[in-house]
């Protein structure tokens, strides 16, 4: 267990440097196979050039409250339903994740850039809970986006959907 | 689905078609790659899919884009899930081995040892391999080329699976079938059964049991992607059983059979022997599964000796459910006295059993109230079951028999047997004769769905329901015909048949036969019923929670009656019977019921049908089973699926009339104005009844007195006997299109 009490040292984009115990650290695949890369090279710092320090404030929060629980298998596939079967997000992890928009998909974005599968998965369900029961439009307001459509595109969309909807 | 250079490409530049509010909005959700955008849509339902898809352009590319959320597009609007891929364990061991379906070794010299079979030994064209093929079964000349279709047991990505799909449901959209095989079968045909591709018959008939045979044989049917056979996944060999075969059931998902033993001796001389004994077997070997703790399940005994059965079984997971009507044979009654249509007035016992059938542990147990005709049940999902009854609502007990449609009306009653937390029963087996026993748990009533109200006197002769559901995708684990299957279709979804024969005011002289005695069809989508079940289930664990105030019938605030007129209308359709007689009874498969009619285009005795065709009623006979002589016909497919029904909508053309008909060979017409029966000596009010459905009609090509369809294919059928009544010159031809 003396392994587990290892530390790293991640800098991120704005050059700033956290240490982190291992265990913690190696919930991102990506780290851990950098890890695995570098070898027991102590000291060295593991550059995160995508990661600002807020973010992995952040995430560091969160890998830190799951660093107990198993690694999910490396080789689950996209396919896989199984992961995707229960909309329900964690309690802990839901009162984590009540941020602004623009640091949700920052996470989603460290997330997948990190390789934390399950917290993209979080960060994913979260996003779909916004949009569960909304209208095209009122997706457009929750995410500030322009309905680029011409109005033939659209004529052509609302066609389709009104057959394929359930 | 997502490329591994996807994956590692640095995020911080995109480009897209529209980043207009992309530049206002840089950390927004159009901020995100492409790949995260797939995996949110993922999370969404089908619907939320669709809203999403309509946001801009940025997010309808991603989902256009993505193979895997196009398949699942297809999967939602066909009615289909997927069956993941999971490597059987023999291509893990032996790679080399994969292409072959399953790991059971069969050789000819194998089974000639077996004294019960006869083996004829054919090779096949292609491969020069020798195959097994079964006495008297023969396959019409093959092809020349050798099919060059994608094999089934590699794992196959979205987009092929979505490609499949797609072409199997184009081809049923106007029934233009891809390969067509011919079977020859000879002899007089038993209990039979179509699933999952795998047709089962059983003959050999002994002598005591004149109706039972003892002999099985499975008969894998081509499909486009295996038109020619080359491996069945079975042993298709006659497989003799040492004892008479009453009924059974069969599971090629779970590559289980159920095998249903008439009277059985009793294993226990202290009880009396069981009324039917199932013998669970793999359909690969048919020797005793190795997932069923006990190789066999006892029904109850008889209650009384001289009684006869009639039993339904069907698979759906690890739930087995077994209906047996237990009611005097016809010699007792004609020696009382009574016509052979008179079981409402002697009365006979219906009993229903619900096992786990890979623990042998009985779910639950219940005697039905008496009908005056065969109740008939179909599983909705692995805890709850449909019930054709009679209403237990009625106002006062006359003295009428149960049969009078006015005072008793029939119902679709839905139950369910969801274990009461509150009182565990732990059941004793095997089974005592008294139905009311307190060691079996009894299922509980959720609602009970009532048809329209019949005129006086109307008596009701039958009120069955079919088909069974489809078999939910397997779960990995244990043996399986089905594991090459890229999808399947959707057991909670679909169409039900249910099959419902009238006879109205007897007494009336002047009322011509044809008047009094009605036959209906009434359709029903599978999900208007599995919604009850469901929200029903929900009022029953509520009730369970707060303490399952138990009142002797059923629990309190449970159970929901739905009059006609708040169900009826919008969910059903009414049909008069749409083919008298049916020699072939698996007739329905997802959203599609296949029926023959009578030939509409000209085939060298003039444009319009013959009275002699549309003439179905002469040989009506209530006793006997009359297989009509081929005739020259065209299939149909109503097709029920509302997506297809809508799409049809909002892509229609010109509509086809009668004369174009005659040019063309098939026609499609979207059905979606009510059907209307007028009150009168059946009913008491009209009945108007609306769900809409497609007609699919095709000139078959040839004559036809049976037809038989499951997801991938038609089965017509074509009996012929040479001589009146003797079974043994019987010969069947069967024509597999393949879809």
């Amino acid at each position: 267990m003396s392994d587990n009490k290892q530390k790293v040292i991640l800098q991120t984009s704005d050059d700033e440097q956290f240490t982190v115990e291992k265990i913690v650290a190696e919930r991102s695949a990506m780290i851990k196979s950098m890890m695995e890369d570098l070898g027991e090279q102590e000291g060295q710092a593991i550059p995160l050039p995508n990661v600002s320090s807020s973010v992995l404030t952040k995430i560091l929060e969160y890998c830190d409250h799951h660093k107990n629980e198993p690694l999910p298998a490396a080789d689950s596939s996209d396919a896989d339903d199984s992961r995707r079967k229960t909309s329900e997000i964690g309690e802990w992890d839901a009162r984590w994740i009540q941020v602004d928009q623009e640091m949700l998909f920052e996470i989603i974005l460290a997330a997948n850039y990190l390789d934390i599968k399950p917290l993209l998965d979080v960060g994913c369900k979260t996003v779909a809970n916004m949009i569960k029961g909304k209208t095209p439009e009122e997706i457009r307001k929750l995410f500030n986006i322009t309905n680029d459509f011409t109005p033939e595109e659209e004529e052509q969309i609302r066609k389709e959907n009104e057959w394929a909807e359930e | 689905m997502i490329l591994a250079e996807e994956l590692h490409r640095p995020l911080a530049k995109r480009s897209r078609s529209s980043n207009s509010t992309q530049s206002q909005n840089p950390s927004g959700l159009l901020s995100l790659p492409d790949e995260i955008l797939e995996q949110l849509y993922l999370f969404l339902g089908h619907n939320e899919r669709l809203h999403l898809r309509s946001v801009c352009r940025a997010l309808r590319n991603v989902y256009d884009s993505s193979a895997l959320l196009q398949y699942k597009f297809t999967l939602e609007t066909t009615g289909y899930l997927d069956v993941p891929y999971e490597p059987s364990s023999s291509s893990l061991t032996s790679p080399h081995e994969n292409s072959k379906h399953t790991s059971i070794s069969s050789s000819p010299e194998d089974l000639s040892s077996n004294s019960s079979s006869s083996i004829i030994t054919l090779k096949s064209p292609h491969t020069g391999r020798p195959r097994q093929t079964i006495p008297s079964v023969s396959l019409a000349s093959w092809p020349k080329e050798p099919s060059t279709l994608i094999a089934h047991d590699t794992v196959i990505s979205p987009a092929d699976r979505n490609k499949l799909l797609k072409e199997r449901e184009k081809r049923w959209e106007t029934l233009d079938w891809g390969e067509k095989r011919t079977f020859k079968v000879q002899g007089r045909e038993g209990v039979y059964e179509l699933q999952e591709g795998i047709f089962l018959m059983c003959d050999d008939f002994n002598d005591i049991d004149d109706d039972k045979p003892s002999s099985i044989r499975l008969v894998p049917l081509p499909s486009m992607q295996d038109p020619d056979l080359e491996d069945p996944p079975i042993q298709t060999t006659s497989h003799k059983v040492d004892f008479p075969i009453s009924d059974l059931t069969m599971d090629p998902t779970q590559d289980l059979i159920v095998v249903s033993e008439y009277r059985p001796e009793s294993s226990d001389a202290q009880r009396s022997a069981p009324t039917h004994r199932y013998h669970l077997l793999t359909l690969s070997t048919l020797k005793p599964h190795p997932l069923a703790n006990s190789p066999t399940l006892d029904f109850p005994p008889f209650s009384q000796a001289i009684m006869d059965t009639r039993q339904l079984l069907q698979v759906m997971g690890d739930t087995l459910v077994v209906q047996v009507s237990r009611f005097a044979p016809a010699w007792v009654l004609a020696g009382l006295g009574f016509g052979i249509g008179a079981l409402g007035g002697l009365g006979h016992e219906e009993e229903m059993v619900a096992w786990n059938w890979k623990t042998g542990k009985v779910l639950s147990r219940i005697s039905l109230p008496e009908n005056g005709w065969f109740s008939s049940f179909a599983l909705l999902t692995p805890t709850t079951f449909l019930v054709t009854s009679t209403s237990n609502i009625s106002p006062v007990l006359p003295s009428e028999t149960r049969s009078v449609g006015s005072i008793f009306p029939p119902v679709i009653q839905v139950y369910s047997f969801l274990p009461d937390p509150n009182n565990p029963i732990d059941p004793v087996q095997p089974l005592n004769t008294d139905p009311m026993d307190d060691t079996t748990p009894r299922p509980v009533l959720l609602a009970q769905l009532q048809l329209p109200h019949f005129a006086d006197n109307v008596s009701i002769h039958a009120f069955d329901v079919r088909p069974d559901p489809a078999f939910p995708p397997n779960s990995g684990s244990g043996p399986t015909l089905g594991k090459t299957k890229p999808f399947t279709q959707n057991p909670s979804k679909g169409m039900m048949v249910f099959e419902l024969k009238v006879v109205g005011n007897t007494e009336d002289d002047n009322i011509p036969i044809r008047d009094r005695k009605k036959s209906y069809e009434i359709f029903i989508l599978r999900e208007t019923l599995v919604k009850y079940a469901i929200e029903g289930e929900e009022r029953l664990k509520e009730a369970y929670k707060n303490g399952g105030d138990f009142d002797g019938l059923g629990i309190r605030g449970v159970e929901k009656n739905v009059p006609w007129s708040e169900w009826g209308e919008g969910n059903t359709r009414f049909m008069d019977a749409v083919m008298k007689r049916r020699t072939w009874v698996c007739s329905c498969s997802g959203y599609r019921f296949v029926s023959l009619m009578p030939a509409i285009r000209p085939s060298g005795h003039g444009l319009w049908p013959s009275n002699e065709d549309l003439n179905l009623d002469d040989l009506e006979d209530e006793t006997h089973e009359i297989i009509p002589p081929p005739k020259r016909s065209d299939l149909m497919i109503f097709d029920f699926s509302p997506v297809n029904i809508r799409r049809t909508h909002s892509t229609e053309e010109e509509p086809m009339d009668f004369m174009d008909y005659a040019k063309k060979d098939w026609s499609i017409k979207v059905r979606d104005t009510p059907s209307m029966l007028p009150k009168g000596n059946i009913w008491k009010n009209d009945v108007k009844s609306a769900l809409p459905f497609r007609e699919i009609r095709k000139d078959h090509g040839g004559l036809a007195n049976g037809v038989m369809c499951d997801d991938q294919r038609i089965i017509v059928i074509h009996t012929q006997a040479r001589r009146n009544g003797d079974w043994s010159t019987i010969s069947q031809e069967m024509s597999v299109l393949c879809m």
